[in-house]
């Protein structure tokens, strides 16, 4: 071995070792500053590596590329791991601070919480929903009605005894709020023409007034006038609409006689959530009255229509599970916000 | 109608047990209230008593008065179960005493059939046999005494309403008339009244003895006394007893059959009835029936044409011709081919079904008997056709998310409200236009709402005496005015706002809500109507002076009309403006009288006035370099913001991009009675870069137009 060989040997040696030594110091180090230090130390202008670099002018140079690949990745590796230190150096300081402030993660959080609607309104919107969703038109009528689109106009004359179910609020000029939503088909029969098919919500309002009576409450008045409607398509429709809306497996229907002056034949609907509840009482229906058309001028030889009525306190009390028809216009916050 | 369930047995005896039959009916349209249990009578012996027998109370629709006795429920029982009825047998009493008394009909159409039997000698005193007084018991009706109870008898077993008199308190003649005016009766109840001209009487010579019909007199009422009775059996035209007895406060047994229609061929069947029950419990001497009668105005049996084809038009099953014909015969129907009308027949209708008058009812018949059970469910067919949706109807959706969003909960208040409650916060020409009730539920709900204020803050105080907290709340419903002659409903937001501006929280609490809050949830609700730029739309909130709210927090929000100028004037010239809304602090003394212990801000929107913005119109984002200029302005307290941008944008012109207030200041630096305004500005130009020197020249523009209109300096 000549003493080159053995130089350039003593010196990769020396290099390696350096590499350990620094690799370990940066290893144990424990904080930024100090690793800082390490880094001049050994990178900075006056470092231990550095220095090599420098010296490698002065290195015959049969060995310079040998010994310059050994520092430069000497250099790389110190590198490398002061910034793999850097970061877990960092890390553990955010994590210290952190740990000094750590948030409560179960405090609520911030800005208001939504409002919410009413669920008159929400059982309103889910019944208008369904029926114009295929193809009822929604409107709108008076609540302060006359005699003739509340009642006449209905075939329900002055002395009818239908008027005694119908308590009335007048006015003195003999105007009243209506009875029902069905003044409204009046209204749409008076200006539209067949086909039709409307739905009109709206308050209601009868005399009335104890546990199970409101003097005002809520209906949808529907009218299907099309050329072969029938009253199996009532039927047909209104099971339809009772199933999904109130979307319950078991629900029952019960289609049953009953009479209104504006319609023939009439019908009452009934449900029951499962066999063994009591029948209640859902909505009145039927086919237009041939009078009812003919005073509207429409031929009931040509047209057929059908027309139902839905009380919507009554749905929603079913729906929801409410008890007492009172709550509703309480506009208790505690009742009120259970439908949020 | 209340009626013992073995004695409808008696006519017809279906094999069903009680359940089964109240079921049976319910399908059938005679809708069953309740079967309850015999109740015991404590004033009849042990031995008449009938723990088997049952109660069934059902529920009539007032088209069917046919089903007001024994004899119809019967016949409808018997019709369901393809049975015949057994009616009970008697004989007609024989006639023992000429003993007669004149009968006049002077208003043949609201009587046209009345007649009249004396029995003489009958004891009254006896008393009513235990099985009648059963039989009337559970149907509701109080055992008087022998007589009286066998009117009411056959009435609960035919349906004909009778009356018996005192023949010797009656004079002369009986006439049926009309009341005159000023007649004066006492009734049964023991009330004198004054009769309404016009009120069919049975009167004598000398008096009126009993509202026909609806209630006997007193003077003429059987006593203990009474020797001989006179009985009245007549048909009323339902026309002139229907809402008569309501007028004078009544409602009776005969009232509610006559008005409903007692069938106008039973009047000697009943008369006949009632006589021998008389005659069997009471003893007497019967006199010949007197009949009067006007046939003309007796209602004939309809006779409708039924047209085949309209059966499966109409209920859209289809039923075979002897399915069909049967079920009409099973009606006591009669049926024969029309001689002028292919395959439709002329159906007689029997004379106890006065409802029965056009074809669908017919039709309505058919598919009752059948069962609904029975009907198909089909499905209506429709052209398929879009409709224009009501422009309202999706905003309101929206306002109500956006209210919900910004925590408000929707209530629902009465339409009505106390007139005390309302005035105050009402302005003085809106408290002449409010609308009373003629007959109110009471004094709170005596006027209908002319703003929504009084229901929301019915609804704060409610939730604020059960120490609820967070109190946003809104409405969404008519307001009814009167306008002269005419009523006027309006759709209207309102909105109210209690205490502070977030329900108490963890972190910053106490900041109490005030005009701005309020003035955010309206302009909210403006954005999502369509209005994103009020000055598209010329809106204005001008200050204004109302009874409701604090002075000088109160402003009216108006669109159209003049030029933004006139918003500085202190009061808002009403010049093609159109006053859409109001919103404000509540006057302290209100606050008070509600028990609201916290500051109240409330809104109200006119929802058909407030216009719908214009149509989007795209316009592309301006590439070229914007350059932002804040600058300081100092003005008096008096000129409105509002005002100040407005001269802003139109002495810019089209090189303002941006325009924001982000500052308003008082106090130290800016002199007394003034304030100081911070507006941001940036500058774009479409085409081109604007130079520094070039702003510099528009901001000194500006200033000097500022100057000049407000006064306005640039603060140092």
């Amino acid at each position: 071995m000549t003493t080159t060989a053995v130089d350039t040997e003593a010196r990769s040696a020396g290099i390696r070792r350096l590499q350990q030594t620094l690799l370990a110091q940066i290893r144990d180090c424990q904080s930024l500053s100090d690793l800082e230090g390490l880094r001049l130390a050994a990178l900075g202008k006056k470092g231990s590596l550095t220095r090599h670099l420098k010296s490698l002018g002065a290195l015959p140079a049969a060995e310079r590329p040998q010994f310059g690949r050994l520092v430069n990745e000497a250099s790389q590796a110190i590198s490398t791991a002061l910034a793999a230190r850097r970061r877990s150096l960092e890390e553990a300081d955010w994590q210290a601070v952190g740990d000094g402030h750590a948030l409560d993660v179960t405090l609520p959080g911030r800005g208001q919480s939504p409002g919410g609607l009413h669920p008159v309104t929400q059982v309103l919107e889910r019944i208008v929903r369904l029926f114009a969703d295929v193809g009822f038109e929604v409107v709108d009528g008076p609540e302060v009605e006359d005699e003739y689109h509340n009642f006449e106009a209905l075939n329900i004359p002055a002395e009818h005894p239908a008027r005694a179910m119908h308590d009335t609020f007048y006015f003195a000029d003999g105007r009243l709020l209506r009875t029902h939503t069905s003044s409204v088909q009046v209204r749409l029969m008076d200006r539209a023409r067949p086909p039709l098919r409307c739905i009109a919500p709206g308050r209601v309002y009868r005399h009335d007034s104890d546990m199970t009576h409101s003097p005002m409450f809520h209906q949808v008045e529907g009218l299907l006038i099309e050329q072969g409607v029938s009253f199996a398509d009532l039927k047909g429709l209104l099971s339809d609409f009772l199933e999904h809306f109130f979307e319950w497996d078991t629900l029952q229907l019960r289609f049953r006689p009953s009479y209104f002056p504006f319609t023939s034949p009439s019908a009452e609907m009934d449900i029951r959530a499962a066999a063994d509840h009591d029948w209640l009482e859902i909505l009145g229906c039927g086919m237009v009255h041939p009078a009812v058309l003919q005073g509207a001028g429409i031929d009931p030889d040509r047209h057929t229509g059908l027309a139902f009525g839905l009380g919507v306190e009554r749905l929603a009390m079913l729906y929801y599970g409410i008890d007492d028809l009172r709550v509703f216009f309480a506009n208790d916050l505690r009742f009120l916000r259970q439908f949020n | 109608m209340k009626f013992s369930e073995l004695w409808l047995r008696e006519w017809v005896d279906p094999p069903l047990d009680s359940t089964a039959l109240g079921e049976q009916l319910t399908r059938a349209g005679l809708e069953l209230e309740s079967i309850t249990p015999a109740p015991s009578i404590p004033e009849l012996p042990a031995a008449q008593q009938l723990p088997g027998d049952r109660c069934f109370d059902v529920a009539l629709t007032p088209n069917r008065g046919d089903c007001l006795s024994i004899q119809g429920m019967a016949r409808e029982v018997a019709t369901l179960n393809r049975l015949s009825v057994r009616p009970p047998v008697w004989s007609d009493c024989p006639v023992t005493s000429e003993a007669v008394r004149p009968v006049h009909l002077a208003s043949p159409a609201a009587c046209p059939r009345y007649l009249g039997r004396i029995i003489e000698d009958v004891d009254v005193r006896r008393q009513t046999p235990p099985w009648m007084q059963w039989r009337l018991r559970l149907a509701g009706i109080h055992p008087l005494s022998v007589v009286v109870d066998i009117t009411n008898y056959v009435m609960l077993e035919l349906g004909q309403p009778l009356h018996a008199f005192d023949q010797e308190r009656l004079q002369g003649t009986i006439t049926v008339r009309e009341a005159g005016a000023g007649e004066t009766l006492r009734l049964l109840d023991g009330e004198q009244r004054t009769l309404h001209p016009g009120s069919l009487l049975i009167a004598d010579q000398e008096q009126p003895l009993a509202l026909a019909g609806i209630m006997g007199g007193e003077a003429s009422a059987l006593g203990d006394s009474t020797r001989h009775v006179f009985l009245e059996c007549a048909w009323f035209a339902p026309q002139v007893i229907v809402g008569r007895a309501r007028r004078y406060g009544l409602h009776t047994e005969a009232s509610h059959r006559f008005e409903r229609g007692v069938d106008p061929a039973l009047q000697a069947m009943a008369i006949e009835r009632a006589s021998a029950l008389i005659l069997e419990h009471c003893g007497g001497r019967a006199g010949p029936v007197q009949e009067q009668q006007d046939a003309r105005c007796l209602p004939s049996p309809a006779t409708i044409t039924l047209r085949v084809p309209q059966i499966e038009r109409l209920l859209g099953v289809s039923m075979d011709e002897q399915q069909w014909q049967d079920s009409l015969k099973r009606l006591g129907m009669r049926l024969s081919r029309a001689p002028d009308q292919a395959d439709a027949w002329q159906v007689t209708v029997p004379s106890w079904r006065l409802d029965l008058r056009v074809e669908a009812n017919l039709l309505e018949e058919l598919v009752r008997l059948q069962g609904y059970e029975h009907i198909p469910r089909t499905r209506p067919r429709m052209q398929l056709r879009i409709h224009r949706p009501p422009p309202l109807r999706q905003g309101l959706e929206a306002v109500r998310q956006t209210l919900v969003q910004r925590a408000y909960q929707e209530v629902v208040s009465y339409s009505f409200v106390d007139p005390a409650l309302q005035t105050p916060l009402l302005s003085p020409a809106l408290r002449e236009q409010v609308l009373p009730l003629s007959n109110p539920i009471s004094e709170e709900m005596a006027v209908m709402r002319a703003s929504l204020w009084p229901g929301l803050l019915q609804a704060a105080r409610y939730n604020q005496q059960r120490q609820q907290t967070g109190i946003r709340l809104f409405e969404i419903g008519k307001v009814f005015l009167k306008q002269g002659e005419a009523v006027v409903e309006r759709l209207f937001i309102g909105g109210l706002i209690l205490g502070k501006i977030t329900e108490r929280q963890w972190y910053s609490n106490d900041i109490t809500s005030n005009f701005y809050d309020i003035k955010a949830d309206v302009q909210a609700v403006l954005q999502v109507l369509g209005i994103p730029d009020p000055a598209a739309l010329k809106l204005h909130y001008c200050p204004f002076q109302h009874p409701a709210f604090i002075p000088g927090q109160c402003a009216s929000l108006s669109c159209g009309g003049g030029g933004p100028g006139e918003a500085g004037q202190a009061d808002c010239p009403a010049g093609g403006r159109m006053d859409i809304g109001l919103l404000g602090g509540l006057h302290p003394r209100l606050c008070a009288g509600w028990d609201l212990p916290e500051a109240c801000q409330l809104f109200a929107l006119d929802l058909e006035k407030t216009p719908v913005a214009p149509r989007v119109r795209y316009r592309a984002p301006t590439r070229t370099p914007a350059v932002r200029r804040d600058l300081a302005l100092l003005v008096q307290e008096q000129v409105p913001a509002e005002a100040l941008f407005a001269t802003v944008r139109s002495r810019l012109g089209p090189d303002l991009a941006g325009l924001q207030l982000f500052d308003v200041y008082r106090g130290k630096g800016v002199p007394s009675g003034q304030k100081s305004l911070a507006l941001s500005l940036i500058f774009q130009r479409k085409s081109g870069t604007l130079t520094d020197s070039e702003v510099e020249g528009l901001i000194e523009d500006l200033l000097s137009g500022l100057r000049k209109e407000y006064d306005a300096r640039l603060r140092e």
